[in-house]
């Protein structure tokens, strides 16, 4: 039985998580989708994403944070399994983030222009693709018990977990999963139709990829024996995988009526149907090992631990929110009054 | 070297690294908001160039400090899963709260770089200004974790397991108020005197009452005061601090003053170097009774030497006794010359733009920087053998991960190419500065223009 505070928190975690998967995604995704764009877009692209990127990434030291106040045990255990793909999504993460202001910020961009993009491009889509391994050694089974790893080969408890096809179809899983968000949040950016509909294009193109690789994933994971059928047939992990590829009758809809705000409300629905089908099959076990499974309970803070990290959270996100909704107020773009040619050709801070 | 020691490099490296952009990102906003503020009521275009030039430095210094800070909070439990495990519970409250102010920080930051046509003015000064007061927030809160480890409060250790725990008591431990005092004013002194040098230094290669000489000036004008405050300020509270570990943790301030022998009226050592072997320092100079005074206030107080401690929870001495006489050297001569500033604003006012007092600033660089970082060393070398003071061992911490090297070498290297980076484009946003003052030229920094071009 999981106790009121404990599950408080854990709204929080799934809530935090969710604010990374849409706007830390649409921010990895940027990085994929950039690759694919002409260069206007790009640009108009890059203007989009830079006042907010800082922003949107806090949300993953909000997942960090609450997993190591509100759930130790959790977090000790999984970074000293996942030692290897963390620190890889890590290196990736640093890298995207200080090029992409670099980029932005380097005044002679002639020499090392190139650079920059390709180092940002290539670890916007390498984080994702960690994400992914990362998402495997979570749902496999591991050697030793909670806690105990003594007496094993390296190999065996750090490397097989997560290293395997059935990461690497979740990462590339998520990567379109990131791209898809990215288009469908850059689409209301933009003014003009004809850019409207590169981008649209791109959207459909990556939900397609994603909803094709959640089928392989599931296959792979059924074969492998990482998702037990039984939960990959439960009824909530159906119905929102069932919701999620309907929306996009609704995505396509909101194209047709080129409504970039029901546009994001779709896709977001989408991307949390999927994300939260998912954690369901997930669920309630944390992590299994041959030894035994970590429970909720067994990972968990105190409960006066929870009981403040939960006030502690309600005011810091009272605190936030509105500030968050001005800032992307604030820098919404103006389609209208704001061709590409124009907005392309300004200084930053003019 | 073992794995453990590794793990420590690792994180001292990635925490040395860390610590200089976020100290700068706690204060240039500051002297950003000051220049704005300036700008405001005066409708002097320099210190609108000054206060945008500013702000294009701390934009990169931010985001390095922002991946690396998020780096860290991974680091910390990759690098010790057992801290982490029994500490995280604990002392929670801090770390919520310091990223609720980065956080903030975070979104201030982005309204005002990127809010000049967007924001009225007053709201735009007002999310300078809260950039500043978010940073000094997280820079604060984050200290209590630290003074958690160096005064363990608010829970209750039995059979290996924290209970009875306290997040509130955690957090207002002890150690928490100085430490964060003595950590604010260094970063202020650091960041100031690192901005002063670079303005000096560019002061000192243009000729004449140019434009760009008065926009350097007038940044020496407005940073100065914080540099002289803080370095001030800072005898008096490093001293409060060392009374407080003499009190809390006698056996770190025996070490960082390579004090060996139990004593009454205990001298204090001048330099020197530590031989743990044979418990003895070479080369010192020492001075009669000056430890118990500092460390207590009366010249015959007894002061516990390293000998009254267990072998096996005695701190290292060499590294805390070197960085402690690194620390207290630059704070001294900080001192002095921040003296030697009011003297001279007082009774000599054209000493401070000549030229022999502008190269004293340049050579003054670095060096709050080293001092804060030497500092460090102190705190985190002088607590060691234990990771949580009296209660946690930092080998039963560590992670069991082998082949820590690697991980070294390679956040090594990264934080070697990011920094070597970082430092080349805020070089070259400096030179142009210079340049388009001269030219009245601006260049809109554009990468991918340029990239699609070729």
């Amino acid at each position: 039985m999981i106790d009121f505070w404990t599950t408080v928190v854990g709204v929080y975690l799934l809530v935090a998580l969710a604010a990374y998967v849409l706007f830390g995604g649409a921010d990895f995704g940027g990085g994929i989708l950039e690759a694919s764009l002409p260069r206007h877009l790009r640009e108009k692209l890059e203007e989009t994403l830079a006042p907010i990127w800082e922003a949107n990434h806090v949300w993953l030291i909000a997942v960090i944070v609450i997993l190591f106040v509100g759930f130790p045990g959790f977090y000790s255990e999984v970074l000293t399994r996942l030692y290897i793909p963390v620190s890889l999504a890590l290196l990736a993460i640093l890298i995207r983030g200080t090029f992409f202001t670099l980029r932005r910020y380097d005044p002679e961009p002639r020499q090392l222009g190139r650079l920059y993009s390709a180092l940002f491009r290539v670890s916007s889509g390498l984080a994702p693709l960690f994400f992914g391994f990362i998402a495997a050694g979570l749902l496999s089974q591991h050697p030793g018990a909670p806690g105990e790893v003594s007496g094993l080969s390296v190999s065996e408890v750090y490397v097989e977990p997560w290293l395997s096809g059935f990461g690497f179809l979740i990462g590339l899983f998520v990567m379109s999963l990131f791209g898809y968000v990215a288009a469908a949040l850059f689409y209301g950016e933009l003014g003009d139709a004809a850019d409207k509909r590169i981008v649209a294009r791109r959207a459909y193109g990556f939900f397609l990829a994603t909803f094709l690789l959640g089928g392989l994933v599931l296959l792979e994971g059924a074969r492998s024996g990482h998702v037990a059928p039984n939960k990959a047939l439960s009824p909530l992990f159906l119905v929102s995988q069932l919701a999620a590829l309907l929306l996009i009758g609704l995505v396509r809809f909101a194209f047709q009526r080129r409504n970039a705000a029901l546009v994001r409300l779709a896709a977001g629905a989408q991307v949390l149907a999927i994300l939260g089908g998912f954690a369901s099959a997930a669920a309630p076990v944390l992590l299994r090992t041959e030894g035994g499974e970590l429970l909720v309970r067994d990972a968990r803070a105190p409960e006066v631990t929870l009981y403040w990290l939960a006030i502690g959270l309600t005011v810091v996100l009272a605190l936030v929110l509105p500030l968050l909704i001005v800032l992307y107020r604030v820098f919404r773009a103006r389609p209208e009054s704001d061709g590409p040619a124009e907005s392309g050709s300004g200084d930053y801070f003019e | 070297m073992s794995d453990l020691v590794w793990a420590r490099s690792t994180m001292a490296l990635s925490l040395a690294f860390h610590i200089i952009f976020a100290s700068i990102s706690m204060v240039l906003p500051f002297y950003m908001a000051r220049a704005y503020a300036i700008y405001l009521k005066t409708g002097d275009p320099l210190h609108k160039r000054l206060t945008k030039a500013w702000a294009r430095g701390a934009a990169v210094l931010f985001a390095t400090g922002a991946v690396s800070g998020t780096a860290l909070s991974f680091q910390l439990g990759l690098l010790w899963p057992g801290f982490m495990r029994h500490a995280g519970p604990i002392i929670g409250m801090p770390f919520s709260l310091e990223g609720a102010a980065f956080f903030l920080e975070a979104i201030f930051f982005g309204l005002f770089i990127y809010g000049w046509d967007r924001l009225s003015p007053k709201w735009h000064l007002v999310s300078a200004v809260m950039v500043g007061v978010c940073g000094l927030a997280s820079g604060v809160l984050v200290v209590a974790a630290n003074g958690w480890m160096n005064s363990p409060a608010g829970f209750t250790w039995e059979n290996g397991a924290a209970t009875n725990i306290d997040p509130w008591a955690a957090m207002f431990n002890r150690a928490w108020p100085l430490q964060a005092l003595h950590m604010l004013v260094a970063a202020i002194q650091a960041t100031s005197f690192a901005v002063m040098g670079v303005h000096a230094w560019s002061r000192l290669s243009v000729r004449g009452a140019t434009d760009e000489a008065r926009l350097h000036e007038e940044a020496l004008r407005i940073v100065a005061p914080f540099a002289i405050v803080a370095s001030l300020l800072q005898p008096v509270v490093g001293d409060l601090s060392a009374k407080s570990v003499a009190e809390r943790q006698p056996e770190k301030l025996a070490a960082f003053e390579a004090h060996f022998k139990t004593e009454r009226g205990a001298g204090l050592w001048i330099g020197g170097i530590p031989d743990e072997e044979n418990e003895t320092v070479r080369f010192g100079v020492q001075i009669p009774k000056a430890l118990s005074i500092l460390a207590f206030a009366d010249p015959d107080a007894e002061v516990l030497g390293l000998e009254a401690f267990p072998q096996e929870n005695r701190p290292p001495v060499l590294i805390p006794h070197l960085s402690f006489q690194v620390m207290v050297g630059i704070g001294s001569l900080l001192f002095a010359v921040s003296g030697l500033w009011l003297y001279a604003r007082r009774f000599r006012p054209a000493w401070l733009l000549h030229p022999r007092f502008l190269q004293l600033l340049v050579v003054l660089t670095p060096l709050g920087f080293i001092a804060l970082e030497a500092g460090w060393f102190v705190t985190e070398v002088g607590r060691q053998p234990w990771i949580i003071y009296g209660i946690l061992r930092t080998k039963d911490a560590v992670t069991p991960v082998p082949g820590q090297w690697l991980t070294f070498a390679m956040v090594a290297l990264l934080y070697l190419f990011l920094g070597v980076m970082s430092a080349l484009v805020l070089w070259r946003l400096f030179v142009r500065e210079i340049r388009s003052t001269r030219a009245e030229r601006h260049e809109p920094p554009r990468a991918l223009a340029e990239e699609g071009a070729l």
